[in-house]
């Protein structure tokens, strides 16, 4: 689902609490903040709640929200990364499934990347979940919802520099793990 | 098709996108859309009702917060002197050192409440203090620091980019050539730290270096080393990390009078190994840090010899010494 509003549009329209453009939120933002969380805890039902969560506490702050020009997007990851961290503050333990069950493909060319593309979903949330948060977060923001170094750095709380640092190691970590299991397999 | 190797992150993150977009959409997508709606409607009906309240209940909220504001005030003052001694003792800390997230939160703070012209300012200097604190950071072998410094020190200079672009054209002019004068300035310290930074990310930094570098001497005025180079007729210079010969340290003719009467300009001419050239930099641009320990020997490019540049052996004939106190202008006509 998706809508036609601008980012900057929806804020305006959220800030005078017009449900068009709470619509408009929901349409263009649900699914992404629900991905992001899925990533995170690796249930579905559990992302349903915490996506649902997110938009509840963003109806709740919106009079403090300022727009500088299409922000409300990263606004939106920034509640929703404290959102999925409080779940797991609450929750004290993560799922965790051991590795080793995230499939192995056929080696090519570049067999950690060969096996990162046949991975399923749940396989993926796996490999992440080997992650730090923070590096999961960053992961998450750059590279499946495209924002840049800069905006990742806001809405996770760091300066772009540790942005990058914290991406690099998150790769090379990614990399090592597929790398070892292709050794392994 | 190009084959990529896995030294690339490109397939691996192109991978990690594909795969994430496949996560199916939600069954209650509609029932959770639904409640939150009205959600929405029942705090629109508040904030409607909630502007639209007596001033009864504001007054009763200033009968309670009134005495409150001593405590306020008193609360204040202590934090604001604690915060002062705390950000004066944090003003030359290093990475690693405890006070140096005082130190960035001070600089953030100081960027967050300039003006817009003052912002750009505040940026470069920030930039360049990066670039300092990498060269404390190369010294140090600190690779944990090196990337996220150098990404911070870019970073600051491409903000003050936008932020002189939303200014004007003439604003934009200045600070490419400020933040070009920093780079070329820290040239040797970020071809240090390149050795400190992860691969994939060493190729970014040094790219970066080198476009600012290429800006600089390209711009108008500027009349970089490599300008001038170019214009006698010489081989361009070499960059810093390819330099293997000693070289003297050159200084421009732009260099002020007061600097050259403070002593700067002086020769250490049994030096075989020198830092690197600092090309067209404002005197005011120099940190202290550096005059005190790049206090190389000071020439003056513009006066040597064309066909000495860039050779690898300079003859030290065509080399213009200058001592102590002596005007630079009386040690090129000793030159000739």
């Amino acid at each position: 689902m998706g809508s036609d509003w601008d980012p900057e549009e929806i804020a305006s329209g959220a800030k005078r609490y017009d449900p068009d453009a709470f619509a408009a939120l929901f349409d263009t933002f649900f699914e992404k903040i629900r991905r992001y969380a899925y990533f995170h805890t690796g249930d579905e039902s559990l992302a349903d709640d915490l996506a649902s969560e997110v938009f509840s506490q963003a109806l709740e702050s919106i009079d403090g929200f300022t727009d500088r020009g299409g922000t409300i997007g990263p606004w939106l990851y920034g509640i929703a990364k404290n959102v999925v961290a409080s779940h797991f503050r609450s929750a004290a333990a993560k799922p965790t499934i051991p590795l080793e069950e995230v499939a192995l493909a056929p080696s090519g060319d570049c067999p950690e990347e060969d096996a990162l593309r046949n991975l399923s979903c749940e396989e993926l949330y796996v490999a992440l979940s080997t992650l730090s948060e923070d590096q999961r977060a960053i992961l998450l923001l750059r590279f499946i919802e495209g924002y840049d170094v800069k905006t990742v750095a806001k809405i996770v709380g760091k300066r772009p520099g540790a942005v990058r640092t914290q991406q690099h190691r998150a790769i090379a970590a990614l990399r090592e793990r597929f790398k070892a299991m292709e050794d392994d397999g | 098709m190009t084959r990529r190797t896995c030294e690339s992150d490109e397939g691996l993150l192109e991978a990690l996108g594909g795969v994430a977009a496949s996560v199916p959409e939600s069954e209650h997508t509609d029932d959770i859309r639904r409640t939150f709606l009205l959600k929405v409607e029942a705090a629109g009906a508040r904030a409607s009702a909630g502007a639209e309240a007596p001033s009864t209940a504001n007054a009763d909220l200033r009968g309670r917060l009134l005495p409150a504001f001593g405590a306020i005030a008193i609360a204040l003052v202590a934090a604001l002197v604690i915060f002062t001694s705390l950000g004066l003792a944090s003003l030359h800390a290093m990475p690693g050192n405890p006070l140096y997230s005082v130190k960035r939160t001070i600089e953030s703070t100081r960027i967050a409440l300039g003006g817009p012209g003052a912002k750009v300012d505040s940026l470069l200097e920030q930039a360049e203090e990066r670039l300092v604190e990498l060269k404390y950071i190369n010294s140090h072998g600190m690779r944990d620091w090196a990337l996220a410094i150098a990404s911070d020190a870019e970073e600051d200079v491409r903000e003050a980019k936008r932020e002189a672009a939303r200014l004007g054209a003439g604003k934009a002019r200045e600070a490419d050539k400020k933040a070009g004068g920093i780079v070329v300035q820290h040239e040797q310290s970020i071809t240090d730290s390149l050795p400190l930074i992860p691969e994939p990310e060493r190729g970014p930094v040094k790219q970066w270096m080198d476009e600012e570098i290429k800006d600089y001497e390209s711009e108008p005025g500027s009349e970089g080393p490599q300008r001038q180079a170019e214009t006698a007729g010489a081989q361009p210079r070499q960059r810093t990390a390819e330099r293997v010969v000693s070289e003297p340290r050159l200084k421009d003719e732009e260099v002020s009078g007061e600097t050259r009467s403070s002593g700067q300009a002086v020769a250490e001419p049994e030096h075989t190994e020198q830092p690197p050239v600092s090309h067209n930099i404002e005197p005011s641009r120099v940190s202290p840090e550096q005059h005190s320990t790049e206090d190389a020997p000071v020439l003056d490019r513009t006066r040597e010899s064309p066909a000495a540049e860039g050779t690898e052996s300079r003859e030290a004939s065509s080399v213009p010494v200058i001592r102590t106190g002596e005007d630079p202008a009386s040690v090129a006509g000793r030159a000739e």
